[in-house]
């Protein structure tokens, strides 16, 4: 059925069939999931680490799918393992860029060999890097959800330490706060949250939804709860929006129509918004006095 | 944390530890971006409850942070993010930062070394009142100790590996600072009571 001014038999359109209600499912999860996480990647300038993450994910998935298992499993071990082992070897948040480097280069490179190793076909390498939202199954929309359910029951619990220790490590570590199992609890945050978002954007584009949103969702609000409910706002929009157009408009790949979104968002907010904002703010301050 | 080579350490006679709620720490350089964008309050709100695990659901840590911050006079900064205040201005949320839980001693690590002449003189005038207000002790390192003359209740003078403590008209004499550092330093007073520390200039490693 073709788009129509009636916006609920749209709607209703587009859960028509398993694969598109799957796929809305997963996308709405991680979106969620990506945009809290993606604060806390951004607050601690760890974006790079997320990054490199994927990438180590990159590895494991392929690994995965040469043994025959499905890829989420090779990229949860991969992920979770290289997480821990940043945050091990360099325990401080800023500096560690050259460590991680040397670890993604060798990632993928290991990667690259067990692709060459799998004698199948290539789109599960294609859908690794770039993303396979309309391939999402019904047990990997469970899946998705226990993911995301642990790494929000997580993010609940250690919210205001991690929030501090990112912050403010030095004085966080001297008030006798657990810096170095923060780090690690947060590097495996990123972990899971990876494992889970390459489904919907792949390993190479998973800055779109774990970075760019709430790299936008800081610039719009300084405080910590306003900027993640603004960042999962604009991944939702984004996700969603990608879906649909994807589904009635040309059918390019989801994950393209996504990071074209984000994008959108990012440029609207760093150019647009940013000639507005000395005005309301000079507003806000003269109503004041 | 640093082993003495000999002796004991006692803070507040027990072992020295991490997260004593007894002190108050401001460290010289905090890992702050400049791109950091989140409000000021905020900083200071988690400095008193960052360590409960959970999330708020009481607005205690508000009030006790919009207390600490006026204190220091920087209410009127609670809701302006970290990336656009100045140095002054930063210096006066660290300060409430560590005031907040509300210690009996404040450690506080070459605040001045960042600080032009007026806002030196600001911080330390802030940091007295604070001190006299809050009935805190304040442990103030510092590479020119000019600034902070006025008002000093005791001074542990650190110079070429030697160490001179006492009140300050014991310890800053020309006499001792100069068998302190070896080479001459003259300590001069001038018609209105202002005591100033000259002739160290060409000697570094001095506190």
């Amino acid at each position: 059925m073709p788009f129509s001014v009636n916006f609920v038999t749209d709607l209703q359109e587009l859960f028509r069939y398993p694969f598109m209600q799957h796929a809305i499912e997963a996308g709405t999860i991680v979106a969620v999931i990506a945009g809290i996480v993606g604060y806390f990647v951004v607050l601690r300038r760890s974006s790079f680490a997320a990054h490199a993450l994927s990438h180590i994910g990159f590895a494991g998935a392929a690994g995965a799918v040469l043994f025959a298992v499905s890829p989420v499993y090779g990229l949860l071990l991969f992920t979770g393992v290289g997480g821990s082992a940043m945050a091990v070897l360099s325990p401080r948040a800023a500096h560690r860029d050259v460590h991680i480097g040397t670890v993604l280069a060798f990632m993928l490179g290991l990667g690259v060999l067990f692709i060459s190793l799998y004698a199948g076909n290539s789109s599960q390498t294609y859908s690794i890097l770039f993303g396979q939202i309309l391939g999402v199954s019904s047990s990997d929309v469970l899946l998705t959800l226990a993911a995301g359910v642990i790494i929000l029951a997580v993010v609940v619990v250690v919210y205001r330490p991690l929030l501090f220790s990112s912050l403010d490590e030095d004085v966080a570590e001297a008030k006798g706060m657990p810096t170095f199992l923060l780090g690690i609890v947060f590097m495996l945050l990123v972990a899971v949250a990876t494992s889970i978002a390459v489904q919907v954007v792949g390993v190479l584009l998973i800055f779109s939804l774990m970075v760019t949103p709430a790299a936008i969702a800081q610039q719009l609000a300084n405080r910590p709860r306003t900027a993640m409910t603004i960042s999962v706002t604009i991944a939702l929009i984004a996700t969603w929006l990608g879906l649909s157009i994807a589904y009635y408009g040309p059918p390019y790949p989801v994950s393209f129509y996504i990071t074209t979104l984000v994008f959108s968002f990012y440029l609207l907010v760093r150019f647009v918004y940013r000639r507005v904002r000395p005005l309301t703010a000079y507003r806000a301050a003269s109503q004041e006095t | 944390m640093q082993q003495p080579l000999g002796g004991n350490i006692e803070v507040f006679n027990a072992e020295p530890r991490r997260g004593n709620p007894l002190i108050g720490y401001v460290p010289q350089r905090h890992g702050i971006d400049s791109e950091t964008n989140i409000e000021s309050l905020e900083l200071v709100r988690l400095a008193f409850s960052g360590k409960n695990w959970g999330v708020s659901l009481s607005g205690r840590d508000r009030e006790t942070a919009l207390g600490a911050m006026k204190d220091v006079g920087a209410q009127e900064l609670a809701h302006r993010p970290l990336s656009v205040l100045s140095g002054g201005e930063l210096q006066r949320i660290f300060l409430a930062e560590a005031l907040v839980s509300g210690p009996e001693l404040l450690l506080l690590d070459e605040p001045l070394s960042n600080l032009d002449l007026r806002h030196e003189k600001d911080l330390v005038q802030l940091v007295n009142s604070v001190v006299r207000s809050r009935n805190v002790t304040a442990l103030l390192i510092a590479h020119n100790i000019n600034p902070l003359l006025p008002f000093l209740d005791k001074v542990i003078f650190i110079a070429n590996g030697k160490v001179a403590t006492g009140r300050p008209e014991e310890v800053l004499t020309s006499e001792s600072l100069t068998a302190l550092y070896g080479v001459p330093v003259e300590v001069l007073h001038d018609s209105r009571g202002n005591v100033a520390i000259v002739g160290i200039e060409q000697h570094h490693g001095d506190e």
